[in-house]
């Protein structure tokens, strides 16, 4: 197993319970959706799975070991795309914002530049490196987001709410990158609580609620009953599919 | 650099003013910037210009040739300040404080020059929200003109929650991007830059030498 997720529990410093008791499992090359209304625990259980929160119970084993035990590498092997991409840049250009996270990892010049290149290129931001980052448009954004976490080379690469206020051209660009970061071997794990734009692409759903893990499995079985748990469902999965794939 | 030319400019006299002004353009040339650019640059002060010259003529008492050297100092200025901000990055800027702290303990450097970059990129976004903060509380009714001090509460404290809530986004994006102080220093510039860089400073510094030796530092030469 590439990722485990074990009894993990976290509560809040005022008491509220974030997440109890989780468990699921993921494997290497997996497209998994982790689904969930607002509120459900999916962005905190997203920060779990980098060590970002110290879980009140339980653990996260990467590869059959704690994360906290390394967190560089976790950090490294385990990349986040939050879900507003604006606050995530740090850089003033494109090239500076995605040389980012390679310079933290204290890899050389010729190192950073090559990762810098191969990561836009797979996002398909070709000519922007000397833009600021703020004046690209919304799915640009979010591309470049994906950018700095790939110049990182994760195995896995956890995205928080990616089709979040874009429109259908946007939706389709991170899809289409979606897929073929999965055809290239990343593992992949979609936070979202609309999952019929991801529907046809996911290996498994794993459906949050209450902090809770509602259901893991494949996506057809649960399908019929996203409605119980807050999430919206689709008379038609596929063609609700097509739509967003065309 | 930059402080010694602003001085130079203003002190130097007609002759001195001159080779100023003919070696700015020549740094302008090596610099590779567009000349639209330059006159983007100098059309705010067209009018300024204007107003010197009419005035020149209205009350100089004939002094036009004063007149025209101000203009003179003051397009020299605005061709430095051009190929200053048009061939320096504020990465670079970064990336030279951080250069500069390097006889400090390398986090200090570090830790300076991030913490720049940090602040200046999150200067847009909370303007975006203060802008965004300020347009939905008047539409909900919240008068500037009528009750200033209620404007200035509520704004600000909506303000401080959004900047602090960006804030402890962007640091956890920061650390799930493995920031610490031992990452790769990339300053200086490649070589192909460096060398660029380098030769507008050995020129900018020739220049000014030369208007150091004008003005008697050295040897009288204007």
């Amino acid at each position: 197993m590439l990722l485990e997720v074990i009894n993990l529990s976290h509560i809040f410093s005022d008491g509220t319970c974030g997440l109890k008791d989780i468990n699921f499992f993921i494997k290497k090359g997996e497209l998994v959706c982790l689904a969930g209304k607002n509120g459900s625990g999916k962005t905190v259980l997203m920060k779990h799975l980098n060590g970002l929160l110290t879980p009140t119970e339980g653990e996260v084993l990467l590869k059959g070991a704690s994360i906290r035990e390394n967190l560089s590498e976790t950090r490294r092997t385990i990349g986040l795309v939050f879900q507003n991409p604006e606050y995530q840049f740090i850089g003033q250009t494109v090239e500076e914002d995605v040389a980012f996270g390679p310079e933290n990892l204290g890899l050389d010049r010729a190192e950073i530049e090559q990762r810098t290149e191969k990561a836009l290129k797979s996002v398909n931001l070709p000519g922007v490196r000397k833009r600021s980052p703020h004046s690209l448009s919304g799915g640009e954004k979010r591309r470049l987001s994906i950018a700095g976490i790939l110049a990182m080379d994760p195995e896995i690469i956890v995205m928080d709410e990616p089709f979040t206020g874009l429109d259908l051209p946007g939706v389709r660009q991170i899809l289409s990158c979606v897929r073929s970061l999965n055809e290239k071997g990343h593992t992949l794990i979609i936070i979202t609580h609309d999952i019929g734009k991801v529907f046809s692409i996911t290996d498994r759903c794993i459906i949050l609620d209450k902090g809770q893990v509602k259901y893991s499995g494949p996506p057809g079985d649960i399908a019929p009953k996203v409605w119980d748990f807050g999430i919206r469902g689709y008379e038609d999965y596929e063609e609700e599919g097509k739509i967003w794939l065309s | 650099m930059m402080f010694i030319f602003a001085v130079m400019i203003f002190v130097l006299p007609f002759s001195g003013i001159l080779v100023l002004f003919a070696g700015s353009i020549i740094l302008f040339c090596f610099s590779r910037l567009s000349w639209k650019l330059l006159f983007a640059g100098l059309k705010p002060f067209v009018v300024l210009f204007l107003f010197i010259a009419v005035a020149s003529v209205l009350w100089g008492g004939g002094e036009k040739s004063s007149a025209g050297i101000l203009i003179i100092r003051l397009i020299a200025a605005v061709i430095i300040s051009q190929v200053l901000t048009g061939t320096t990055t504020f990465g670079d800027i970064r990336k030279t404080v951080a250069w500069f702290c390097m006889p400090l303990p390398r986090k200090i450097g570090f830790t300076l020059s991030t913490m720049l970059s940090v602040s200046i990129s999150f200067v847009p976004l909370i303007f975006q929200k203060a802008g965004e903060i300020r347009e939905a509380q008047a539409a909900r009714g919240i008068n500037p003109a009528k009750r200033p001090f209620q404007m200035i509460k509520v704004f600000s404290f909506s303000l401080l929650i959004e900047s602090l809530d960006t804030a402890v986004s962007a640091a956890d994006s920061m650390v799930s991007r493995c920031y610490n102080e031992n990452r790769t220093l990339t300053f200086p510039a490649k070589s192909r830059e460096k060398s660029r860089s380098t030769g507008i400073l050995a020129l900018l510094s020739t220049l000014l030498a030369v208007c150091a030796a004008g003005l008697g530092f050295f040897f009288p030469v204007f």
